[in-house]
């Protein structure tokens, strides 16, 4: 299967890339001119923080808006915890609504999770709620509200957890680049645009320019056959991202690219960037032409150092990086929304006079039969899974027995190899909120995604793959998984309807995992959009081939039409959500995980 | 009787104007700020959509679009079809309709169509139907209706969206009229009664309003046309259109 691409790059309208300079940094007191050393937001440090809810006026485009704020900053301040310490945080809502704040791949005692509805019943408007919980991790995670779209219009930040021993790598410079989605329109304007018309920000649609290229390079037989695949159900292969450039604008650390955000090193110096996708809709391709990063941690967790030059952060996902510029020179930190739509950018150098140039954006990505789930030959040529694969076909008899709700028993693929188990689109789906099931879905563990898989040929540039993450520490849990639960994520892009399963959020009844028991997830997409995942309360070990190394996430990127799997040790009691990292999606796209 | 339209047409847009936009703006601080307990509940949402309102060149126009409020799965959809040409009036529809979502791409339709006081008078009709998308993306509406008397017609519409660049986009559009029964002092035959094509050209100004140009052609067949003859009237006719689309 081949990916194809549009070859117009350029957009017809441009997204706003900010106000040149004058603009307005909050919670950045010394930067006010574009290439000013904007090293960071303010840092708290401390076991004891006053987090305070408010609002602010801002203005990132040229027009004056209303953002959320935390202690007035947009983000809010970086938080800084030591492993080990108990940490207490206050936070006081001065909305005249309910909020709250979650602690994003933190692991904390279910009541102190912040996910309203669930750990709480949020935080009253004028009330402070007390979170305090011991601090057992080390790494980059993030914080955000969970209530309502607060989070799109700025409640976010960054939280760094220093380690009690010694990290494996080092390095001299330190920076947190918090990537994110500013839209000037109100959060639920965006989401009734987006529900009386999927489309409204996709200025990217096919159309029968695209139509008649085809039939010239392919002939009419092929591009029939090509085109019947989406039309027959409806599909466009054009859906790369549901909010654009359209309406937002790019932030790293709150800065536009016209702003440019710029941060400092001495040449031969190794610099530590702590990639945050505290994005509501977007995920992000980053890259910093002309260095190499060497991925240390992914979600919070040490994993085998492995170089690449490109990253696809999903939303809610972490990346620590390690790059080492060794001249005298500007390199920018380029980060790409996956539909080309728009970029945040900032600046990485060695003289604050110096910035570095803006690279045209890639190639736009089309969606191909791959992400329509019609894929099983992709996953056969996968060796990891080739084993669990064979296994499937030849022995049918050792088939793990389904039963109701997408559990699977017995004869379950081995810790690490991802699952075999025949994929089983639920009774629930054939509802209308579904309108497309993945049925030979691959799996998506070596897959860049939808717009990355050739950059290699094309660019010449290596990119990420979750196959590439191995813990730097053996897996805690060597345990097999004693069952299987298979979720499908499901959709209706027409309607914008979003459900797990067929169903939505308060139709279902929760997943009950038993306390101290080790299972297999296995999310199956059926839709034609990459769903970043996010369990809360656990690690997810994505089951990348070696089980005696699985790197731990919190939030996992299942690619469109593709299936994928990763261990969970239940060790915890509480309500704990599982649910799309897609904002606007979220709503639908979101089960309880209770643990009894 | 344009004025009945019209003034319908009004209420159903301010109605609209005050549930969408008191939801999307002057309150947008109160749902944005919501938490996500209650974010999950179904919120009924209102939109307005004029699918078509032009002028013709034999005199004539039309107004065509509905407003619906509800949740999810069930709707409340009241309709308006207004048609007139060469300054007479052909439609003049008021629908109520419940729509509930059967599928993914199909939404069944139940309801009563009112035609206002054409040279007769007024009737009503009990509406069964479907309407959605086809595979190949066709929007379809097919509706039953079951009038007074015992009389019976069916409505079959199509349309389809050709994208020429981002915001242009070229709209075939298809209607038939089918009837039980002859009708002579409205013109209309059983069977196939009259037939309508229509193209046009529409561009983008923003995603929610569009200006169009196109063509529209009309054709009374079988007996409706021998009515037509009977009274000298055309049978066939072919009109420039000039109008816009809007939703919100």
């Amino acid at each position: 299967m081949t990916e194809s691409f549009r070859t117009d790059a350029v957009s017809r309208r441009t997204f706003v890339t900010g106000l040149g300079a004058g603009a307005l940094l909050l919670g950045l007191p010394h930067s006010s001119h574009p290439n000013s050393p904007t090293a960071s937001t303010t840092t708290l440090r401390g076991n004891h923080f006053d987090l305070s809810i408010g609002y602010r006026q801002v203005n990132l485009t040229g027009r004056e808006r209303q953002a959320l704020t935390i202690n007035g900053s947009l983000p809010g301040p970086i938080l800084r915890w030591r492993e080990g310490e108990t940490v207490t945080l206050n936070v006081h809502n001065q909305l005249p609504d309910k909020s709250s704040l979650h602690w994003h791949g933190v692991r904390v005692p279910s009541d102190m999770d912040g996910e309203p509805g669930l750990s709480f019943s949020g935080i009253q408007p004028r009330k402070i709620f007390r979170y305090r919980f011991p601090v057992r991790q080390s790494g980059t995670y993030w914080y955000h509200s969970q209530s309502g779209f607060q989070q799109q219009r700025g409640l976010i930040g960054a939280i760094v957890i220093d380690p009690i021993s010694p990290e494996p790598f080092s390095y001299e410079r330190d920076y947190v680049v918090v990537l994110s989605d500013w839209s000037d329109e109100s959060p639920q304007t965006i989401y009734t645009h987006l529900k009386k018309d999927p489309d409204y920000y996709n200025r990217q649609q096919r159309t029968a320019t695209d139509l008649w290229r085809e039939v010239r390079t392919k002939g009419v037989a092929r591009t029939w056959r090509d085109r019947h695949q989406w039309n027959w159900k409806q599909l466009s292969d054009r859906n790369i991202s549901q909010v654009t450039g359209e309406t937002y604008t790019y932030l790293i650390n709150g800065h536009t690219p016209d702003t440019n955000w710029t941060a400092l090193f001495k040449p031969g110096e190794r610099v530590r960037l702590r990639l945050i996708n505290a994005a509501s809709m977007t995920l992000f391709d980053l890259r910093i032409p002309g260095l190499k990063m060497k991925v240390v941690a992914a979600d919070g967790q040490n994993v085998e150092p492995t170089s690449v030059d490109e990253i696809r952060i999903g939303n809610g996902e972490t990346y620590d990086v390690i790059v080492e510029p060794e001249s005298e020179l500007a390199y920018s930190i380029f980060a790409q929304s996956m539909d080309r739509s728009g970029y945040a950018r900032g600046t990485l150098t060695s003289d604050i006079r110096l910035s570095a140039e803006i690279p045209a954006m890639d190639h736009r990505p089309v969606l191909t039969l791959q992400d329509l789930g019609l894929a099983r030959k992709a996953e056969e040529t996968n060796t990891h899974f080739k084993t669990a694969q064979t296994a499937h076909t030849e022995k049918h008899s050792d088939l793990p027995d389904a039963t109701e709700g997408g559990w699977f028993y017995g004869n379950l693929a081995a810790a690490g190899l991802g699952s075999n188990s025949p994929i089983i689109h639920q009774p629930s789906e054939s509802s209308f909120r579904v309108d497309h099931r993945a049925l030979t879905p691959g799996n998506g563990i070596a897959d860049p995604g939808v717009g990355l898989r050739h950059h290699k040929h094309r660019y010449n540039r290596r990119v990420l793959t979750y196959s590439d993450l191995r813990s730097s520490k053996p897996t805690q849990d060597q345990r097999e998984p004693q069952r299987e639960l298979q979720l499908h994520l499901t959709g209706n892009y027409e309607r914008y309807l979003w459900s797990i399963n067929g169903e939505k959020f308060r139709d279902a009844s929760p997943f009950l995992f038993r306390h101290q028991e080790r299972l297999r997830i296995t999310l199956v997409n059926d839709t034609t959009l990459p769903q970043p995942m996010h369990l809360h309360g656990f690690w997810s070990e994505l089951e990348t081939g070696d089980g005696e190394y699985l790197p731990r996430k919190h939030t996992v990127i299942a690619q469109p039409g593709s299936s994928i799997s990763y261990l969970v040790s239940a060790d915890t009691y509480g309500r704990w959500a599982l649910h799309s990292q897609m904002l606007y999606q979220r709503p639908g796209m979101y089960r309880e995980v209770r643990i009894v | 009787m344009f004025k009945n339209v019209a003034g319908i047409t009004a209420t159903l847009w301010i109605l609209a104007a005050q549930t969408s936009y008191g939801q999307a703006d002057s309150q947008h601080q109160r749902h944005s700020y919501q938490s996500s307990d209650e974010d999950n509940e179904e919120e009924p949402m209102a939109e307005v959509s004029l699918d078509y309102v032009e002028l013709r060149g034999d005199n004539g126009g039309e107004i065509e679009g509905d407003f619906s409020y509800g949740g999810e799965q069930n709707k409340f959809v009241a309709e308006v079809d207004y048609e007139r040409s060469s300054g007479e009036i052909e439609k003049n529809e008021l629908w109520a309709l419940y729509s509930r979502a059967i599928s993914a791409n199909w939404n069944f339709l139940i309801g009563i169509r009112h035609d206002f006081n054409l040279e007769t008078t007024s009737r009503n009709w009990v509406a069964v139907g479907i309407t959605g998308e086809s595979p190949y993306k066709f929007e379809m509406d097919a509706v039953f209706f079951y009038g007074e008397h015992g009389s019976t017609a069916f409505r079959l519409e199509g349309e389809y969206e050709i994208k020429l660049a981002q915001d242009w986009n070229l709209v075939p559009r298809i209607e038939l009229n089918f009837f039980g029964q002859n009708d002579e002092a409205r013109g209309s035959g059983s069977g196939l009664s009259e037939a309508e094509v229509g193209l046009r050209l529409m561009y983008e100004v923003t995603r929610k309003f569009s200006p169009y140009i196109g063509i529209h052609y009309e054709r009374e067949v079988g007996n409706a046309a021998d009515f037509a003859r009977e009274e000298g009237e055309d049978v066939v006719s072919t009109v420039w259109v000039l109008g816009f689309r809007a939703w919100f």
